[in-house]
């Protein structure tokens, strides 16, 4: 039962057309957010549920899961849900007395919209060629014989990025302080080294440092040190603009307290700035950081021996061996094991840090 | 006025900020044991003519003298010098990394080269006396801004100057945490402290200066004891001021 209320004009305002519609309350908040939850679950679990049963090696075993009709009564029945769980939510969003509880109508019409939009996709993807494509990219029976390899690969990363990093830090630190000399003879050479690092592709620093410097003045320096160099020279160009900035944003009262005190321009900048602008720049620092991990695979250009590929290395070299591109799965499962924690742990730490409740340095 | 033996000289003192003219000649002496109080409207110069005195300002023209010291002079170690200068700040600019203590002592300790346990003992006794010893460990945001005053107040302090600078402590301060920070200062003129404060707080001006200057454009437009500047000011543009703030 609806009652609609016209306002304004029984006040003796002129009535602009304002009017509300005044329905019954009902309970079903938790059941319209339930729906939603299940429409997404069915389609997760039931496809999980299928293809474990009929199996994922090898990928013709796949292939047949994927197109079979048991995953298609699954993908039918979560668009149902999905459907139903956005009505319902639609439905009584407006008739729900509390902010809390019309949160639950909109988790379960959002979760049922999300719910149809995947099954969608899934059924135009099981409509086209899944036995070629499965047979391309999902063939896991493959990857057994090369695991070790990719583990291996991981860890290069890891140390390329880390050796990476810690040079380009300490480059960028130096960099950065003479970025901000209030003299353009010392600004003037920290500007050209940070534009050419950031004008040139880290593709072709790593080319000329590797074929053009170490191979034509006949260092003895590998591949990987070559990389690991570079990595460096690269990152340190864009860490002086991120510490750059940090130091920019401390406020220039801390700066003028430090002096009064009589610390001289060093001290001050060590004892007072720096620790303060490293706080600063822990976002964008870790930002940077997650670029150079993936950076690290245009290394795989140069050419490295077996024991010093990295992630993107042995996928390709894996790819041209089986001519199959399951690998390249392996090598984004790898990237993602290492980004992944690497995120987390530096929002913890920034977190904390921002807390203000503890120094860090000096 | 006779200067002999004054603590703190300036002479023909002018600053410019580009094409702003912000300080025009200004002389001024500070004695030994004087508390010097500055007032004017906003824009006067006064902050700059504070800030002119420990050389964070540094003077287009003109000297400035600390303690028989040419602090202008290109081969005086100013550094050295600013040991014997403390300000506050409006802003406080406590370290926000560091601890009360440790906003103390991280001068002591690498300006002043105090082992660590002198630097402590020292900061505590000053923390002690501005009645914060018990939240020594807390950082800046977790006291109130009375509080961080006072820290900034023992910071300076701390180094043992000669001399104190006060630019508007009070300034940034809700009205109720403000007689804590004036009740230290009072302490401190009181201990015999030569002080020079710029400030917007009449009451004080007139209860604890031994002489009050009044700036306008630049200049020092008048300068009288608190009595006489504010019961019979001589100067028009000073007359107009003390209207508009008592």
């Amino acid at each position: 039962m609806s009652i609609v209320a016209d306002t304004g004009g029984a006040r003796g305002a002129p009535d602009r057309g304002f009017r509300y519609v005044m329905r019954e309350q009902t309970p079903l908040s938790g059941a319209s957010a339930l729906l939603g939850a299940g429409s997404v679950g069915v389609l997760l679990a039931g496809t999980l549920a299928v293809l474990t049963t009929i199996g994922w090696t090898p990928s013709q075993q796949l292939a047949e899961g994927i197109t079979s009709g048991a995953q298609g009564a699954v993908l039918v029945t979560a668009a149902a849900l999905g459907v139903a769980a956005l009505a319902l939510g639609a439905a009584i969003y407006r008739r729900l007395p509390t902010k809390a509880s019309r949160e639950g109508a909109i988790a379960g019409a959002v979760l049922g919209a999300q719910a149809i939009a995947l099954a969608a996709f899934y059924w135009w993807f099981r409509s086209g060629d899944v036995e070629v494509f499965a047979r391309n990219f999902f063939e896991f029976a493959l990857l057994e014989e090369f695991w070790t390899r990719f583990i291996r690969a991981a860890w290069n990363t890891l140390v390329l990025a880390l050796s990476g990093e810690a040079i380009g830090i300490g480059i960028g630190l130096v960099l950065s302080v003479f970025a901000i000399s209030s003299h353009r003879v010392v600004r003037a050479p920290a500007r050209l080294y940070i534009n050419f690092f950031r004008g040139t592709p880290l593709l072709w620093q790593l080319s000329f440092f590797f074929f053009g410097i170490a191979l034509g003045l006949r260092l003895n320096l590998g591949a990987y040190q070559v990389a690991i160099l570079v990595l460096g020279l690269n990152a340190g160009a864009y860490s002086a603009e991120i510490f750059r900035a940090g130091i920019q944003a401390v406020d220039r009262g801390q700066f003028e307290a430090a002096r009064s005190l009589g610390m001289s321009y060093f001290k001050a900048l060590r004892l007072v700035i720096l620790p303060q602008a490293v706080r600063k720049v822990i976002p964008p620092l870790t930002n940077e950081f997650v670029i150079l991990i993936k950076d690290t695979s245009l290394v795989a250009f140069l050419g490295l021996t077996l024991e010093q590929q990295e992630l993107m290395a042995v996928g390709r070299d894996i790819f041209s061996q089986t001519f199959n591109a399951t690998p390249f799965l392996a090598t984004a499962a790898g990237y993602l094991a290492v980004t992944l924690p690497m995120i987390r742990v530096v929002t913890w730490l920034e977190r904390r840090m921002r807390s203000g409740l503890t120094g860090i340095g000096a | 006025m006779n200067d002999n033996g004054a603590l703190v000289r300036l002479e023909d003192v002018d600053k410019w900020f580009g094409d702003l003219h912000v300080l025009r000649g200004v002389s001024l002496a500070v004695h030994p044991g004087e508390v010097l109080v500055v007032i004017g409207p906003s824009g006067s110069g006064k902050s700059t003519l504070l800030r002119t005195i420990n050389l964070l300002e540094e003077p287009t023209e003109g000297r400035v003298v600390f303690d028989g010291l040419e602090l202008t002079d290109v081969r005086c170690d100013l550094n050295a010098a600013r040991t014997h200068i403390g300000m506050v700040f409006q802003s406080f600019n406590l370290f926000p990394h560091k601890t009360a203590l440790g906003n103390i002592t991280l001068a002591l300790r690498n300006v002043l080269g105090l082992s660590k346990a002198e630097a402590r003992e020292r900061a505590l006794e000053q923390l002690r006396e501005v009645g914060l010893e018990s939240r020594a460990g807390a950082y800046p945001g977790q006291l109130s801004g009375g509080q961080q005053q006072r820290v900034a107040i023992a910071r300076a302090l701390a180094m043992r100057p000669k001399l104190m600078l006060f630019d508007e402590v009070t300034s940034a301060l809700d009205p109720e945490l403000v007689k804590e920070v004036l009740d230290v200062m009072q302490g401190l003129a009181a201990g015999g402290m030569t002080m020079v404060v710029v400030t917007h707080e009449m009451g004080f001006a007139r209860e604890v200066g031994d002489r009050v200057i009044f700036m306008d454009h630049g200049q020092i437009v008048e300068e009288a004891s608190p009595e006489e500047l504010f019961e019979r000011p001589r100067q028009e543009r000073c007359r107009q001021f003390l209207s508009q703030v008592l």
